[in-house]
């Protein structure tokens, strides 16, 4: 099967196979080119083209054969005669174009084209590689690398695709490998083509024939079949994998989506109204390397093209597009991350000897002891309260710090968030929600804070200060442990001996910090200490 | 090479006296010409023939006529013209002189010494068309 082209040769239409068509159009431009610098150039030439098809005609049978073929057109030129054949009168005796005839015919003029021949993408490394006469692969490696370090070879490789134009006619491919566009080359060309063709055809039936003689040949096709096996089982895996991505990013936002109120975590970080436009570009984003992969698969697999060229570029551009707006808005949402600012409140406590340190579990909605008669709680998360934070982010931290034994104690609140500005970032932290309350000696600490309902995610953070002066006492419930930084709970709840993790510790603010309350050795002293708290300070940090 | 070059400058003065020869005739068509040159082994590919057909028509010893072609497209019919014949019959006795040149030229040489492409090609061919 062969397409042909329909040309017109003073006023008379045939239609010619396309290889035949590249010869001829070569052979007509040498001969104009030839007869170029003559005064009588079109004449001549027009005589020669009205008799060319004049020779078409004669060939061409009404309802038998009916496209002029290669052979006509290399018996056309036969008895037309090479250009080299064309002697002309005396003034021309020296013009002559055929110097370049000898081997390797290379015109060093080369184009900068993608080979459609050679390609893995548009063809663009094999292109270069012409350009440059290299071989491709290496072409290839340097972009991959480039890829891997650095990502430029994409962008790199996306500009040259556009840029570059496909080579598309034998004319074009000539061009492009600096072959002078003469007929002799072109002739070259069709053979080595045809010669590819054919030894392709042999190469693959001695293929199949030594793959079905040896004694080998049914663990060959074992193997073969093997490998299909797994690379379908790949493809329905990547294909389950995108529709379950799919359904998840299209859950997400249609459960959630633009409801401030109830955003989760991903959501909660992009303003209400980028949520749309991103979700829509990110699952674009992920989709499409999905489909991609399975394209290539079935390419490896089947040796064939599961989608057409247009498709891919067009799945291409999509997905570049898709990367655009994405990153569009990450970069929008990150410009929102630029400032950082603490707000600091300072509260007075009231002096006790002994201070009661617990929690508030802010993310269990009820506790409940079980008819087992055993502890257990029903962590039932709160559903309503801290929806739009991590829990991980949204929990408090606390130092507690060494003051002045005449000062009074107090707690140091630091709110802090990021936002496009400074003042914004500062509302933002002012907006922080966070519960404390002191009940007497006891203070009850809220183990997260929680945002306003509406407010975006914007790594808010609540430290808290609790300023001990020296002397006092502190009983820390264990819960409230992994709240506190820089304190040694583990080696001071070994000091109680017990075989249980005891449920809460006993501390001392000392001139060197804060210390365990409770001496290795002895632990009946417990109870002691626990009545005497406060006042028999000055005997205690020996023990320690 | 030397040989190829005046093989060519030969064969080329007297490719423009035939053709001029062949069409004086009768009106004739290119590639009739081509038939007879081919019949005289003069000529091989017809690319060759229509810039000297051009030439000899700018020169005004040809014109042609646009005849319609029973299959195919119009044909310029070539014929001879008055200017035409005049230079023909001063080619003619310009040839007379060279054949006598010729003759004259290899008469005393010993015959069969190597000398046989020359004279087969260029001396006994215009002879036939003579």
């Amino acid at each position: 099967m062969n397409r042909t082209i329909i040309i017109n040769i003073n006023g008379i239409v045939f239609h010619i196979e396309e290889d035949a068509y590249d010869v001829l159009r070569s052979y007509m431009i040498e001969v104009k080119k030839h007869f170029g610098n003559t005064a009588d150039s079109h004449e001549i030439v027009g005589d020669i083209e009205n008799r060319i098809a004049e020779m078409f005609n004669d060939r061409i049978v009404q309802g038998k054969k009916e496209v002029v073929t290669m052979q006509d057109v290399n018996d056309v030129i036969a008895q037309m005669g090479r250009v080299s054949d064309f002697e002309t009168d005396g003034q021309e005796a020296e013009y002559t174009t055929e110097e370049g005839y000898d081997f390797p015919p290379v015109s060093g003029d080369r184009k900068l084209m993608r080979d459609p021949d050679d390609k893995v993408f548009g063809g663009v490394c094999s292109g270069l590689g012409h350009y440059f006469a290299i071989e491709a692969r290496w072409v290839r490696l340097i972009l991959v690398l480039l890829f891997v370090f650095g990502g430029t070879g994409f962008l790199l490789y996306i500009i040259l695709w556009i840029v570059m134009p496909m080579a598309r006619t034998r004319a074009d491919r000539m061009a492009m490998r600096g072959e002078a566009p003469n007929l002799q080359n072109f002739k070259r060309s069709f053979q080595e083509e045809m010669e590819g063709l054919r030894s392709n055809f042999t190469g693959a039936e001695e293929g199949i024939k030594r793959g079905l003689n040896s004694a080998g040949s049914f663990i060959v096709r074992a193997f073969v079949i093997l490998v299909k096996v797994i690379g379908v089982l790949m493809i329905v895996g990547l294909c389950g994998g995108l529709i379950v991505l799919v359904i998840a990013i299209i859950a997400s936002f249609g459960f959630f989506g633009t409801d401030a109120d109830m955003a989760m975590f991903p959501l909660n970080v992009i303003a209400p109204d980028f949520r749309t436009p991103m979700l829509i570009s990110a699952l674009v984003v992920a989709v499409i390397p999905f489909i991609a992969l399975v394209a290539l698969i079935i390419r490896i697999l089947f040796n064939r093209s599961a989608m057409g060229q247009y498709t891919g570029f067009t799945l291409l551009i999509g997905w570049l597009i898709a990367v655009g707006f994405t990153t569009v808005y990450a970069t929008r949402t990150l410009n929102d991350f630029r400032e950082e600012s603490t707000v600091v409140e300072e509260q007075p406590l009231e002096p006790y000897p002994v201070f009661h340190l617990t929690r508030n579990d802010m993310t269990v909605i009820r506790l409940q002891r079980d008819s087992a008669d055993r502890i257990s709680s029903i962590r039932q998360r709160a559903v309503v309260r801290n929806r739009n934070i991590l829990e991980g982010q949204s929990r408090m931290y606390m130092r507690i710090v060494k003051v002045d034994s005449l000062q009074a104690p107090s707690l140091t609140y630091e709110y802090s968030a990021h936002g496009t500005t400074y003042e914004r970032a500062a509302e933002r932290a002012g907006k922080i929600d966070y519960d404390f309350q002191q009940q007497g000696d006891t203070l009850l600490f809220g183990s997260h804070f929680s945002i306003a309902k509406d407010d975006l995610m914007r790594d808010q953070r609540v430290y808290l200060k609790l300023n001990i002066p020296m002397g006092a006492r502190l009983i820390i419930d264990r819960e409230l442990q992994r709240h506190i930084w820089d304190l040694p709970f583990n080696q001071c709840e070994e000091n109680y001996g017990y075989s249980d993790r005891p449920n809460k510790t006993e501390w001392v603010m000392t001139a060197s910090g804060l210390k365990c309350a409770i001496a290795p050795p002895t632990p009946e002293e417990t109870d002691v200490v626990i009545d005497t708290a406060g006042r028999l300070v000055d005997s205690l940090p020996a023990n320690n | 090479m030397i040989v190829d070059n005046t093989q060519t400058q030969m064969r080329k003065g007297i490719l423009e006296y035939c053709i001029l020869s062949i069409i004086s005739r009768g009106e004739i068509y290119a590639s009739d010409i081509i038939g007879e040159l081919k019949k005289a082994r003069l000529l091989v590919v017809e690319g060759t023939l229509y810039p000297l057909l051009t030439r000899l028509k700018n020169n005004g010893l040809l014109s042609y006529v646009w005849k319609e072609s029973t299959s195919g497209p119009p044909r310029k019919y070539y014929q001879i013209t008055p200017a035409g014949t005049d230079v023909l019959n001063r080619l003619d006795t310009t040839w007379e002189e060279l054949v006598f040149a010729v003759q004259t030229s290899t008469a005393g040489r010993p015959q069969g010494a190597g000398s046989e492409a020359p004279d087969d090609m260029v001396g006994s061919d215009p002879e036939a068309n003579n």
